[in-house]
């Protein structure tokens, strides 16, 4: 196991470099003078040359991302374009925790919510409760996050002023807990609406395939009760591909989080995101883009460990 | 695909027809049909069906509640928001059916490729499958709109470009499978090239799985469509689509006091994109019951 683990975290290193590489690249193709800005009858030619020179803007690509990656494992990611000056691992720094909330949320959310809906579904193929959660799940896949999200905001923010519009909550103190989750109830369920419902619907079908098995019927034949059957026998084994799900949908739960972040001004990730994609602002989209894969990459590396624990016939050693 | 039956002479059945007679029995998949040649109509004819014309200023009737005369209204500058709506359509359907082709054509010939030549090819693209598939998609499609620039085209090459590993997973893993088979060893040793074997046998013998990932990648793009456009880096006005008219929605004044503007289009995206769900799920039931994804 542990060298399994130890494996795994030597394979991100090429992953990291071959998608921050491709990234720098992605953006360096972007348009625009980043000392534009310094032009002015004031400044002579030379002197703006000389700054470019003592900025390495004019190195090769390599160079430059060389540079970068340098940085980048001492924690440093540049300074951003705009006017503030802030570090941008400062800027990402402040806006790693909402984001981690929101997206961890979730997917917790997803997780108990669609495995016991998915496990009654099965169980009760063809019932009432089984046709309306295959439905709900249906409508869950196909309907836009952020449409879900404004919906919400319009009954339980506008009509209903029960739950805030927008903003993580700055709250002190003994309510700081409450006020965070207050400010969260909204974003969470726009979020994790499509992650339930396609886990319902998975979990649904894995369990009746389990349920199908030989030892699900060793079992009832040795006349256990059912639920000991369901829940002992079958349960566990149903988890096994869920498991393989939560992995391949964290880079979805990512994706939803900038919109989910836009809709409800959450000041995450996604959010700094869009912002400074419309001014601009070249390195806090490079670093945000690194460090958000950075995150998925560990996502999953913990589903593929939850995975070698729920199912013990594999063995990575 | 509809190859007849060789030894029975009567009562042919092709695999064409047989899946048909499958589908027919599957009554959310024929909901489904019947909702997108609904929405796909509604676009087409969008000019007949509707008087006005979808980019038609009138600044003496903005925001209008709906009428008579304006079934959802007007929006800010006094366009009518059923036209838009129904010309917006035109957007979604364009979108989606353009990307797919674009991420099936790619992920199909990515897949056999790897699946064909194996080795190191193989490892190659698997690998860049794992890259892609690490990377969250909107994320990067945010990116590159920014620096490549907003706008329907361009919209449709960033979706389509952006999603062909899920295609090249199933046609590689389809090709693995089909390679050993006898018919591939005989058209080898009846000379046929690698192109000739791809293209002429193992693609056509791949296809159930991939259209139906072709279905659910319409829905799919339609759906990231409405999302880049909604943050404001897909489809540019004046150009009426869903997502733009959902866009609006982010003004607390829209969202507050005009649901008829920004639920109509939220409420077509949701029903276009489970209707073709409903039909990809109708067609992999019938192309290939063993086939579980």
């Amino acid at each position: 196991m542990t060298q399994y683990i130890i494996r795994r975290l030597l394979q991100a290193i090429p992953v990291v470099l071959i998608v921050s590489f491709l990234i720098f690249v992605l953006i360096n193709m972007a348009p625009g003078d980043p000392l534009a800005k310094l032009q002015s009858p004031g400044i002579s030619k030379e002197d703006i040359q000389h700054r470019y020179e003592e900025l390495g803007l004019d190195d090769p690509l390599l160079v430059r991302y060389g540079r970068w990656l340098g940085n980048f494992v001492q924690g440093d990611l540049g300074y951003s374009m705009d006017s503030s000056n802030k570090p941008v691992a400062e800027m990402i720094g402040e806006r790693i925790v909402p984001t981690l909330y929101l997206t961890v949320g979730s997917l917790l959310l997803s997780i108990v919510i669609a495995i016991p809906v998915g496990i009654i579904s099965a169980t009760r193929q063809y019932s009432i409760f089984d046709y309306v959660a295959t439905i709900g799940a249906f409508v869950g896949v196909s309907v836009p996050n952020f449409f879900f999200g404004l919906l919400l905001l319009f009954v339980f923010s506008l009509k209903f002023p029960i739950f805030p519009s927008g903003g993580f909550g700055n709250a002190v103190g003994v309510n700081n807990v409450w006020t965070h989750l207050h400010h969260a109830i909204l974003p969470i369920l726009t979020l994790g609406l499509a992650r339930v419902a396609s886990m319902t619907r998975y979990m649904r079908s894995s369990m009746l395939e389990v349920i199908k098995e030989d030892y699900i019927r060793t079992a009832r034949a040795k006349g256990l009760s059912e639920r000991m059957v369901i829940y002992k026998h079958a349960f566990r084994n149903a988890l096994i591909p869920v498991v393989t799900l939560i992995g391949l949908s964290i880079p979805m739960i990512f994706s939803g989080a900038v919109i989910t972040e836009q809709v409800f001004s959450w000041p995450g990730m996604g959010k700094l995101l869009i912002s400074s994609v419309f001014k601009r602002n070249y390195t806090v989209m490079m670093g945000i883009d690194v460090i958000m894969c950075i995150l998925v990459y560990a996502g999953n590396f913990a589903a593929d460990i939850v995975y070698v624990i729920v199912d013990p016939r594999i063995r990575y050693d | 695909m509809a190859r007849k039956e060789n030894n029975s002479q009567t009562e042919v059945e092709t695999p064409l027809s047989l899946a048909w007679k499958q589908f027919k029995k599957n009554k959310l998949a024929v909901l489904g049909l019947v909702i997108v040649i609904l929405v796909a109509i509604s676009a087409l004819f969008a000019p007949i069906i509707t008087p006005h014309d979808p980019a038609q200023t009138n600044i003496l009737k903005t925001e209008q509640p709906p009428s008579a005369e304006h079934w959802l209204g007007t929006d800010k500058v006094g366009r009518d928001i059923f036209t838009r709506l129904i010309y917006g359509g035109r957007v979604s359907i364009m979108v989606g059916i353009i990307s797919m082709v674009i991420s099936v054509s790619i992920g199909t010939v990515m897949g056999l490729l790897a699946g064909y030549f194996g080795g190191l090819v193989d490892t190659i693209i698997a690998r860049l499958i794992d890259i892609f598939r690490s990377i969250p998609f909107l994320i990067i499609a945010i990116t590159i709109a920014s620096i490549w620039g907003p706008g329907l085209y361009k919209l449709m090459i960033i979706i389509g470009v952006l999603s062909w590993t899920g295609v090249a997973r199933l046609v590689r893993g389809k090709v693995f499978s089909l390679r050993e088979r006898e018919f591939i060893e005989a058209a080898e040793a009846s000379g046929g090239n690698d192109i000739w074997i791809m293209f002429k046998h193992l693609l056509p013998n791949s296809m159930a799985p991939i259209i139906v990932n072709a279905t659910l990648r319409v829905a799919y793009s339609i759906i990231s469509e409405a999302g880049l456009t909604f943050l404001g880096l897909g489809v540019q006005p004046p150009t009426a689509s869903w997502g733009s008219m959902l866009k609006s929605a982010q003004s607390i004044h829209v969202l507050g006091t005009m649901p008829w503007y920004w639920i109509p289009p939220g409420i077509m995206v949701l029903i276009t994109v489970m209707g073709i769900n409903f039909v990809g799920d109708g067609l992999r039931d019938s192309l290939d019951p063993r086939q579980y994804e």
